[in-house]
């Protein structure tokens, strides 16, 4: 068992920190029935002590800020950082009030080593806005202390059992009492007795100990040294992602949202990856302070909804789609909170950079751009100037650097909105406005082996008509004088769709439910156009008008 | 070294006619690479620079381009038409460049002239083929038959026509530097759209190494533009019986003056004809 304990001293004030819109200025402390609690830098460097009654500190630093402790934010905090850690190990357990314990001992091979795996522990911390004391032990217990001690004790990157437990006994000599779980009582008995580090208490007699001190010290002893068992409840996986923040200060311009919006985002990325997962939509929703009058725009919540061609977990791309997105649409005048929900996830497909066959080797990319493009563009560049080899290394790749083919897609689709890209797939239906279906974008796939077959005798459909079809077809069709027209071939009669609804066919077309002729034309500009001439149930009747469908371009 | 010495007689001559101000002018692409008076007049002061200028990459000489010296390297994408072929450098449209067609009205074939070309790209690469704003809906079975792959083919809709204008640009802009489309044909607002856009447009497809087809009407043709290859069709008068013809003018291109006029026979696709030979067969079978 290898544990590493993640002490967050700060946890009490960084949760307002985060919660400030432009993240808070002055010196801040953070105060519980009127004594302070923790102080941060600039409070100490003002003078103010943990301790000090709120009123005194007040007076040393006039212009500090203070917080009420808040220990349910504070709980709620440290699972959600809990949710985060679960990329480390299956194992995390909360330690209140601001720890968390991780047993990484089956983790180590995968982060090579608890070096780099404790320094990736501390950047995802610091991503969410913690600074966090680590240090690793045999017992949960021991790395507590070391952790709260600020001591850590020097192990190899894959420490066996005996010297794991030598050294970290060896650092946990030297931790205060004050930093293992014991009544406060206690700790200033064993000071009046001239006891101050654990060391020298490890080494009394146990027996003795519990005679005076009770049997909870002998436990807490016990828990240390790993003499006594010290079950921790790991913190189940959360399935549903949705987070709220309730703004300090009300913001009312949306770039001064993007700092709270990035926060929530970091937070969406921790929880994606520890699960390996994508978003597919996300949601955001913006309220304002009080819904007083519900029917004015300006004070009702809004809800900003984003979707993504593909799962996508990075905070700063799910953040600048968002941002584009953002700007369509319409905001409560004052923005005291927000929440983001993740409604679709999807497993993380692989990526080319993590494609790896057995033997560890890279797989080839997949390749956006054409093979032929990049020999073109090599050479071309070889001798060229810095500038345009950067320029060339850009677009060999298919795509620049950070920028998936994908991105582009999404951020199309956020600025203008859902319905604005899509591709194109052919229907196998002779009704020309329902031959063409618009379908959501998908990557494209990876290039096809050419045919051998000349292109021109590829037809795509087994069913595609011996009859030409425009290439340009109307929204919807339009009436037009036949006279203006030559008329060079045709007809070709096709059935419209009477065994569907009128609803059913798009663009509400069919002025004439029992048929049509089409014929091919040109007009006066020497454009090619296909018309029809509706077939009427009344073969006498020539007052129905000719329609223009499209045209041969 | 006589190209050395040609080069820097006329670099003394553009010198001197530009009074004393250095006017040697190096071309990279398309834009030019004069970055300041002061580096160009130290060049040209410097005689041994001046004689490697030659021999330097980011010199482009007019006589590299027409037809006789081409290599693979900048070959364009085959549009089909050989007669165009021929006269377009790089034997084709270019893959990572803005070029323009310009045509008055809608039908006349402006998409048969580049559905070869679109048809080689879907098949030879893995990228989208996005249209942005067309004037009409693109009409999946023609686009099959004339061997475009239609599962590549993207369409932007930007909406509006009131912030249409400038979400369009975006758009394309973003379609280009993506590097996700290996071409992109687009109709913009010709109201909004300026000569800045216009070589922010040809930047960014050359950076995304795309065909950027931008569609404007013939009055066009009065502005200057940016744009690597301009291209001005109409419909040539209608033969009896005979295929359908296109008249192309080449109004811009890179290495060589313009053309006037050339015909082009348009692929089928819409040929009548054989539609008629079709409708009689079929008539005379049933007799």
């Amino acid at each position: 068992m290898l544990w590493v304990a993640a002490h967050l001293p700060q946890l009490g004030l960084e949760i307002f920190q985060r919660r400030h819109p432009r993240g808070v200025q002055q010196p801040m402390v953070l105060a519980e029935d009127g004594r302070v609690r923790l102080v941060d830098d600039r409070a100490q460097g003002a003078g103010v002590a943990v301790g000090a009654s709120l009123a005194t500190a007040l007076s040393i630093a006039p212009g500090l800020t203070h917080f009420e402790r808040d220990p349910a934010a504070e709980a709620e905090r440290l699972r959600a950082l809990a949710a985060m850690a679960h990329r480390f190990t299956p194992t995390v357990s909360v330690a209140p009030p601001a720890a968390l314990l991780l047993e990484v001992a089956g983790s180590l091979n995968l982060f090579e080593g608890l070096g780099p795996l404790l320094a990736r522990l501390r950047r995802a911390v610091g991503r969410l806005g913690h600074g966090a004391a680590l240090a690793a032990a045999h017992t949960p217990a021991a790395a507590l202390a070391l952790a709260k001690a600020g001591l850590q004790a020097r192990l190899p990157d894959f420490p066996d059992r005996a010297e794991l437990t030598q050294r970290a006994c060896e650092a946990l000599a030297g931790a205060p009492i004050a930093c293992i779980e014991i009544e406060a009582r206690s700790i200033e008995r064993l000071a009046d007795m001239g006891l101050f580090e654990v060391g020298a208490l490890i080494r009394l007699p146990r027996h003795e100990l519990g005679k005076r001190f009770g049997p909870g010290l002998v436990e807490t002893l016990g828990k240390l040294t790993g003499a006594v068992p010290d079950p921790r409840v790991p913190e189940p996986l959360r399935e549903r992602f949705r987070r709220s923040m309730h703004l300090l200060e009300s913001v009312s311009s949306k770039q001064a949202l993007r700092l709270p919006m990035r926060r929530l985002a970091v937070e969406l990325e921790a929880w994606l990856t520890a699960r390996q997962l994508g978003a597919r939509a996300l949601r955001w929703f913006f309220k304002p302070l009080a819904s007083r009058s519900a029917h004015h725009s300006a004070c009702r919540a809004a809800a900003l909804p984003v979707r993504f061609a593909q799962p996508r977990s990075r905070a700063n791309i799910l953040l600048e789609i968002s941002a584009l997105a953002l700007d369509r649409i319409d905001l409560p005048t004052q923005v005291m909170s927000l929440s983001l929900v993740a409604d679709t996830v999807e497993p993380i497909a692989q990526t080319s950079s993590t494609h790896r066959d057995l033997l560890g080797e890279a797989l080839s990319p997949p390749q956006c751009g054409a093979p032929l493009m990049r020999k073109a563009q090599l050479a071309r560049c070889d001798a060229a100037s810095g500038r345009s080899m950067a320029v060339s290394n850009h677009s060999t790749k298919g795509a620049p650097a950070g920028r998936a083919p994908m991105d582009f897609v999404d951020r199309v689709t956020a600025r203008l909105n859902g319905e604005a890209v899509r591709v194109l797939r052919q229907v196998d239906d002779h009704r020309p406005e329902c031959a063409t279906a618009f379908d959501p974008a998908i990557l494209p796939e990876t290039t096809q082996p050419p045919s051998p077959r000349p292109l021109a005798s590829r037809s795509a459909s087994h069913s595609a008509s011996p009859f030409p079809r425009p290439m340009w077809l109307l929204e919807s069709p339009r009436p037009v004088n036949p006279e203006r027209y030559r008329i060079l071939s045709g007809p070709e009669r096709l059935e419209t769709g009477w065994w569907e609804a009128p609803a059913a066919v798009p663009n509400g077309l069919a002025p004439s439910m029992s048929g049509r002729d089409y014929f091919i034309a040109s007009d006066a500009e020497g454009a090619r156009c296909w018309l029809f001439k509706p077939r009427s149930p009344n073969p006498s009747d020539e007052a129905e008008p000719w329609y223009l469908h499209g045209y041969f371009a | 070294m006589g190209n050395g010495n040609t080069l820097r007689l006329r670099a003394r001559k553009a010198g001197a006619r530009t009074s004393g101000c250095a006017g040697l002018i190096l071309s990279l692409n398309t834009y030019i690479l004069a970055r300041t008076v002061s580096k160009t007049s130290i060049l040209a002061s410097n005689p041994r620079q001046l004689r490697q200028l030659p021999s330097s990459a980011e010199l482009w000489r007019a006589r590299d381009l027409p037809s006789s010296a081409r290599t693979a390297q900048s070959a364009g994408v085959p549009t089909g038409f050989e007669q165009l072929d021929r006269l377009l450098p790089g034997q084709g449209w270019p893959r990572a460049a803005l070029s323009e067609i310009l045509c008055d009205s809608a039908g006349i074939g402006e998409l048969g002239l580049v559905a070869p070309g679109l048809a080689r790209l879907s098949h030879e690469q893995a990228r989208w083929i996005t249209w942005i704003n067309p004037p009409f809906v693109p009409h999946a079975p023609a686009l099959a038959a004339a061997g475009i792959e239609v599962g590549k083919v993207l369409l932007i809709r930007t909406g509006q026509p009131g912030s249409g204008g400038q979400d369009a640009l975006w758009a394309l802009e973003q379609a280009l530097e993506s590097g996700a489309c290996s071409a992109v044909l687009a109709w913009l607002d010709e109201r909004r759209l300026r000569i800045s856009d216009m070589r922010r447009l040809h930047l960014r497809a050359q950076h995304g190494c795309a065909w950027a087809a931008l569609f404007r009407p013939g009055l066009a043709s009065r502005n200057p533009s940016a744009a690597e290859l301009r291209l001005r069709i109409r419909a040539a008068p209608a033969a009896e019986g005979g295929a359908r013809r296109l008249l192309l003018s080449i109004l811009k291109r890179r290495g060589g003056w313009g053309i006037d006029e050339l015909p082009l026979e348009l692929a089928a696709g819409d040929d009548s004809q054989a539609l008629l030979r079709l409708w009689r067969r079929r008539k005379e079978g049933a007799h």
